[in-house]
C-alpha cells in the first residue's frame, strides 16, 4: 500500500519543478523579448523623433514598436537593419547620431532600400536585430561581416560587371590591376574572360635575347625593368640554368635577312633622330619618360641581339604575329641607324658581360627546361605552339570573395585572420602564406593590392538574377578587310585607336566619325606627318612615314565610312557670324584653354588652324553638346545659343596658318 | 595587424570628399594643381592666373564655391577663364566637388572628421 504513496509524491514533485522549469523558461523568453535591443533602440528614436518632426510629420510617421523588414526573395536576403536604422531614407535626421541617421549622398535614390535592401550593399546579418549579431564589427572568421568603407565597392562588383563601374574608384582601378596583371593567364576570372594577353611569343627566342640577359631577366624581371609585367617567379639557380638552355634553344623562325647590311657605316646620331622622330616614345619609355605600351628601351641593348631587332624593325609580325608594334615605312639605311642607336647607345654597363666560350648544352638540360616551363604555366602568357590544351595552372577564381579562411591559410603571417587580408597577402606576398605557393611575386604597390582585393571580393560563388546584373555590352572585334584593312593592320591603328567599342585607349579620339569632324586635305597631310594638335601630350601619332598613296587611302575611306551624317550639315559663314563668334572667344574665356597662334592654355587643342583641319558640321554639334559626343571631356558646355554656336563656327572655320592661300 | 585595413584608411577622406577629389583631379588640376595652389599644368598660360586655394577658398562661403563652379568664375564678376560646369556635371558631383573643396580649404594637418570612423575599419 504505500508503494502507490511514494510514486504519487514522486510524481507530484516531478510536476512541480517541471512547472517552475517552464515558468522560468516563459519569463525568460518574455523579458528577452521586452528587454529586446532594437526596443530600446526604438524608445529612443521615439524620443528623438518628437524632438526632431513638428506634430503634423509626426503624426505620418511610421508605428513603431515591432520588428521592421525588408524580404527579397530573388536575393534570399530578409534585412532587418530598418529596425533600428529609422532614420535612414528620411532626410530630417540628417544629423542624428547612429542607428538613426539619414543615410549619406545619393545613393537611395539610385537603390532604393525596399528594391535592394540593405546587406546587398553593407554585408552583414540582414536577420540579426541587434548589433553584435548583425556583424556591424569585425569578427574573426566570420564569413559575411559587414562591408568597412574601404570595402564596399567590392559589394557594388557584385551587380555592376562593368570593367569601369560608375563612383567606384577602388572597384574600378581593381579591375584594371587584374586585367594589366595578366591573372587570366593562370585563372579563370568571371568577367575577365576577353582580356587578351600582351607577352611575347617565345618559339624563336633565342635568336632575340642575349643569354646573359636572359639569366637577370628569369631571376627578377622588375631588376631589368622597373615596369616589366612579368612577376618573380622565385626560381633557384638550377632552374635558371634549364630555362635559360630550353629558352636559348627555341628558335623555330630565324630572322629576316640582315647579311647585306654594312654595319660599319651604321650611324648612330641618325638613328637617335629616326627614334624621335618616329616618336618611338609614345610607346616605349626612355630614361623615365614615354608610353607604357611597349616595353621600356633605356637598356635595350644589353638585352636584344642586332640581327633580330633588325629583322623586328622591318617587320615586327615576322617574329611576333600579334604584337601592338607598327610597321614603320623605313629604308634599310633608317633601321641600321636606328638598330645601332639601340643596340650600342642603349645599354646597361653594369649588365654581365658576355662570355665567348662556347658551352655545350645537354639536351636533358633542355628538357628540364622545358618540364620548368610547364610546371610554372610560363604557356599561360606565352603563348607556345608546342604546348596548348594545357589548361590553366591555377584555380578558378569564381566565388573568391566566398572563400572560407582557416588559421591555416595565414601560417606565420601575424594578421587578422580575415578574407580580405588573406588575399591582401597572398597577392603582396605569395610565399609567405604557403611553402609550395606557385604563385609568382608580382611586386604589388600597397594601393594596387588592396584594389585588386577590392575587385577579386566582388567575385562571389553564387550568381545573381540576371535582372540584377549590369554590365558593358562586349566590343565586336574589327578587322577591317581590303587595301584599307591591310593599312591599319601594317599601321596597327587599332593598337591606340578605337572604333565600335574595339581598339585601344592610348588615343582619346575614337575614330568612329572622324571623317565627318576632320577635313578629307587635313587627314591626308596629317597621316603622312603628323602634327601635334594637343601640345601638352606626351602620346603623339607616330611619324609613320607613310606614301601619299596610303595616306589618300585611309582618308578616303575615313571620309566614305567613318562619318555621322548627323553632321554633315551646312553652316552658315558669313563674316558678321564671325566677329560675333570672335567676340564671343573672349568673353566665354576660350583662350583658358586653347591656344590661337601661340598664347593661350593647352589643355584642349590648338585651334590656330581649326579652318583647315575641321568640318563645321562638327564644330558646331560639338559646341552645342560636347558631353554627348564624349563623355567626361574637359570641354564644359556652355549653353550656347544655337546662334552663338554658328558664330563661334563661323569664327572658328576663318583660322588658318596658311598663309600662302593654297591647300597643301 | 590588419594589413589591408592599415592602407586603405590613409588619406582619411569620407566618401563624399574622395568622389570630389576624383573629379577634381579629372576636371579641375590642369589649372589649380593638385593642392589647389593654382599651380597645375595650364595655370602659366593663365591671365589672370588662378589662385591659391588654401588662401582664397576660407575668405567666402561653400555657396560661393558653388556658384563658381556652376556659372564660371565670370558669374561672380572675375575673369571669364574658369568655366561653368553647371550643365555639364550633375548636381551631386558638384555637391562633391563642394565638399572637396571644404578638405583644401581646410589647413594642413587639420584633418577631416572621418564619418566613417564610426564604423569598424575593416574586418
Amino acid at each position: 500500500m504505500r508503494t502507490p504513496q511514494r510514486a504519487s509524491v514522486r510524481f507530484h514533485l516531478a510536476f512541480a519543478v517541471l512547472g517552475v522549469t517552464f515558468l522560468a523558461i516563459f519569463s525568460w523568453v518574455f523579458l528577452k523579448e521586452y528587454l529586446a535591443e532594437w526596443r530600446t533602440t526604438q524608445a529612443q528614436f521615439d524620443q528623438l523623433q518628437r524632438r526632431v518632426k513638428d506634430p503634423h510629420a509626426l503624426s505620418l510617421a511610421a508605428p513603431l514598436g515591432e520588428i521592421q523588414q525588408i524580404w527579397l526573395p530573388d536575393l534570399n536576403r530578409v534585412d532587418r537593419c530598418p529596425t533600428c536604422h529609422l532614420g535612414i531614407d528620411d532626410p530630417a535626421f540628417v544629423s542624428a547620431p547612429e542607428p538613426y541617421t539619414t543615410h549619406p549622398g545619393a545613393w537611395l535614390r539610385t537603390h532604393a532600400p525596399d528594391r535592394f535592401g540593405c546587406t546587398s550593399c553593407h554585408g552583414g546579418q540582414g536577420e540579426a536585430t541587434d548589433f553584435r549579431n548583425a556583424a556591424h564589427q569585425p569578427i574573426p572568421y566570420w564569413s559575411d561581416p559587414m562591408r568597412s568603407p574601404q570595402l564596399i565597392e567590392a559589394n557594388c562588383g557584385a551587380c555592376h560587371r562593368e570593367r569601369r563601374p560608375r563612383q567606384a574608384v577602388w572597384l574600378e582601378k581593381g579591375r584594371e590591376v587584374i586585367a594589366n596583371a595578366g591573372c587570366i593567364a593562370c585563372h579563370d576570372i568571371p568577367g575577365f574572360s576577353l582580356e587578351e594577353l600582351r607577352a611575347p611569343r617565345l618559339e624563336s627566342v633565342g635568336y632575340k635575347v642575349r643569354p646573359e640577359w636572359l639569366r637577370t631577366w628569369l631571376a627578377d624581371p622588375k631588376a631589368y625593368l622597373a615596369q616589366a609585367r612579368m612577376p618573380n617567379f622565385r626560381l633557384e639557380p638550377p632552374e635558371i640554368d634549364s630555362l635559360s638552355a630550353f629558352l636559348l634553344a627555341q628558335r623555330e623562325t630565324a630572322p629576316l635577312d640582315s647579311a647585306g647590311i654594312d654595319w660599319s657605316k651604321a650611324d648612330r646620331d641618325r638613328g637617335r633622330t629616326v627614334f624621335g622622330e618616329a616618336r618611338c616614345v609614345t610607346c616605349h619609355r626612355l630614361e623615365g619618360r614615354g608610353g607604357t605600351m611597349g616595353p621600356e628601351l633605356t637598356t635595350v641593348g644589353s638585352k636584344v641581339g642586332r640581327a633580330w631587332l633588325f629583322s623586328f624593325i622591318k617587320d615586327p609580325t615576322h617574329d611576333q604575329p600579334g604584337t601592338l608594334m607598327l610597321r614603320y615605312r623605313f629604308t634599310d639605311d633608317q633601321i641600321r641607324d636606328l638598330v645601332a642607336y639601340l643596340t650600342e647607345d642603349l645599354i646597361d654597363p653594369g649588365a654581365p658581360q658576355a662570355s665567348s666560350e662556347v658551352r655545350y648544352v645537354e639536351p636533358a638540360l633542355i628538357e628540364r627546361g622545358r618540364e620548368a616551363f610547364v610546371r610554372h604555366g610560363c604557356y599561360g602568357c606565352h603563348r607556345f605552339s608546342g604546348m596548348v590544351d594545357l589548361g590553366k595552372i591555377g584555380p578558378s577564381l569564381l566565388g573568391i570573395g566566398d572563400r572560407a579562411i582557416e588559421a591555416a591559410d595565414f601560417r606565420n603571417a601575424a594578421v587578422v585572420p580575415s578574407r580580405p587580408n588573406w588575399l591582401f597577402l597572398k597577392l603582396r606576398a605569395p610565399d609567405t602564406l604557403a611553402d609550395q605557393s606557385r604563385m609568382p611575386t608580382f611586386n604589388f604597390s600597397e594601393p594596387d593590392a588592396a584594389a585588386a582585393v577590392v575587385a577579386l571580393l566582388s567575385i562571389r560563388r553564387a550568381d545573381l538574377p540576371v535582372s540584377r546584373v549590369t554590365d558593358q555590352p562586349r566590343p565586336v572585334r574589327y578587322e577591317p578587310q581590303g587595301t584599307f584593312g591591310a593599312l591599319v593592320a601594317r599601321y596597327r591603328c587599332l593598337s591606340c585607336h578605337q572604333t565600335r567599342g574595339w581598339g585601344g585607349e592610348l588615343s582619346t579620339v575614337p575614330l568612329d566619325r572622324i571623317g565627318s569632324q576632320l577635313q578629307h586635305a587635313y587627314l591626308v597631310s596629317y597621316l603622312q606627318l603628323p602634327s601635334a594638335v594637343r601640345v601638352s601630350l606626351e602620346e603623339r601619332m607616330p611619324w609613320f612615314r607613310m606614301t601619299r598613296e596610303e595616306a589618300r587611302t585611309l582618308a578616303d575611306y575615313l571620309a566614305g565610312v567613318f562619318v555621322d551624317d548627323s553632321l554633315e550639315r551646312p553652316v552658315p559663314l558669313d563674316a558678321d557670324a564671325a566677329r560675333r563668334g570672335a567676340r564671343l572667344y573672349q568673353t566665354l574665356g576660350c583662350r583658358g584653354c586653347h591656344s590661337l597662334g601661340g598664347t593661350g592654355g593647352y589643355v584642349g587643342p590648338d585651334l590656330s588652324d581649326s579652318g583647315r583641319r575641321l568640318k563645321p558640321g562638327w564644330i558646331e554639334a560639338w559646341l552645342s553638346d560636347p558631353g554627348r559626343w564624349k563623355p567626361g571631356t574637359l570641354q564644359p558646355n556652355y549653353g550656347l545659343k544655337p546662334e552663338e554656336a554658328r558664330s563661334l563656327t563661323a569664327y572658328l572655320m576663318t583660322l588658318s596658318t596658311d598663309r600662302s592661300g593654297s591647300t597643301p | 595587424m590588419d594589413v589591408f585595413g592599415r592602407q586603405a584608411q590613409e588619406e582619411g577622406l569620407s566618401r563624399i570628399e574622395t568622389d570630389g577629389k576624383r573629379l577634381f583631379v579629372h576636371y579641375c588640376v590642369t589649372c589649380h594643381g593638385e593642392t589647389g595652389e593654382g599651380d597645375g599644368q595650364n595655370a602659366s598660360t593663365l591671365a589672370p592666373a588662378p589662385p591659391d586655394f588654401r588662401a582664397s577658398l576660407p575668405v567666402h562661403q561653400p555657396a560661393y564655391w558653388k556658384q563658381i563652379i556652376e556659372a564660371g568664375s565670370v558669374a561672380v564678376g572675375r575673369s571669364p577663364l574658369c568655366p561653368p560646369w553647371g550643365r555639364t556635371l550633375p548636381s551631386d558631383d558638384i555637391t562633391a566637388l563642394v565638399a572637396y573643396l571644404g578638405v583644401l580649404s581646410r589647413p594642413a594637418g587639420q584633418k577631416p572628421v572621418e564619418p566613417a570612423a564610426k564604423a569598424p575599419a575593416s574586418p
